[in-house]
């Protein structure tokens, strides 16, 4: 989550992250990478929070509609359960 | 207190077997720099390391991944059997091919580099990421040739960084499709 904060703020970061706890973790700048302040990469988790919530429900629905439409063309509960593995 | 001199024991005819000492024996000592020589015990030490310190690195510079063990050899002719398990995921957010390498430090000296290569699982992870996670386990037998402490330790890099922000992840403590857990080191100081 960290990482991702940091890429948010800047996507081309050379970065090492050494923990998982903001307010503890070793950041590891490299290859020259402007280093970003912990305040600055803690007020960005959120929203990355939020992003990959938005991403994970996204693909639930996406599943549920690719199911609708495949037992719409005709095909079985378990054909439709075959094809998405 | 006496003291035996000699350059041979042996059994006696009809005995293979050599018993030193009673039930009150506790410790043999060697002197300074003695090998137990062939066909006696060879493992003179071990040492054992562990992490759980997740690190992502996202770098094509080597990073260090928090597993390392230190060990002094107690002669400069033994060996030192390096074992790691080192829990890593890769992840990319394209269907590229991404490889990542480790390698293994004495010191600041590198002894052993490997390759990891991605194989490419389309939307496994957060976001549709691509993972591959997998348990890295390496052997490796060292001469170090010294009776100072030394420290053995890996370090990670992927081999780019684009696109995407392609990273590897050492001892990752949360996913749905990844290898989590704890990295270990041991060291065994074999005896020449």
């Amino acid at each position: 989550m960290i990482i991702d904060a940091i890429n948010k703020i800047n996507p081309n970061a050379e970065v090492v992250v050494r923990g998982n706890n903001i307010d503890t973790c070793e950041i590891e700048w490299l290859n020259g990478t402007t280093p970003i302040s912990k305040e600055d990469i803690k007020a960005m988790i959120p929203t990355v929070e939020q992003e990959l919530k938005d991403a994970e429900t996204k693909k639930i629905n996406d599943k549920a509609t690719a199911k609708s439409k495949l037992k719409a063309l005709g095909l079985t509960d378990d054909e439709v359960e075959a094809l998405q593995g | 207190m006496s003291k035996l001199e000699t350059n041979t024991i042996d059994t006696i005819s009809g005995s293979n077997t050599l018993t030193l000492g009673s039930s009150n024996l506790s410790t043999i000592n060697m002197a300074s720099g003695v090998s137990p020589g062939t066909g006696m015990g060879k493992v003179l030490q071990v040492v054992h390391g562990s992490t759980s310190t997740e690190t992502n690195i996202q770098s094509t510079t080597y990073a260090d991944t928090t597993l390392s063990a230190s060990i002094t050899p107690s002669s400069t002719s033994s060996k030192v059997l390096i074992l790691i398990s080192q829990q890593g995921r890769l992840r990319l957010f394209s269907t590229a091919e991404l490889n990542s390498e480790m390698r293994i430090l004495r010191d600041s000296t590198v002894i052993y580099t490997k390759g990891v290569t991605l194989n490419t699982r389309s939307g496994t992870g957060d976001g549709g990421a691509n993972d591959h996670g997998s348990s890295v386990a390496i052997q490796y037998l060292d001469s170090p040739n010294t009776t100072s402490q030394i420290t053995y330790k890996t370090q990670g890099k992927v081999d780019t960084t684009t696109p995407n922000n392609a990273r590897v992840t050492f001892q990752l403590t949360s996913s749905n499709n990844s290898a989590t857990g704890s990295s270990e080191i041991t060291l065994m100081e074999v005896s020449a």
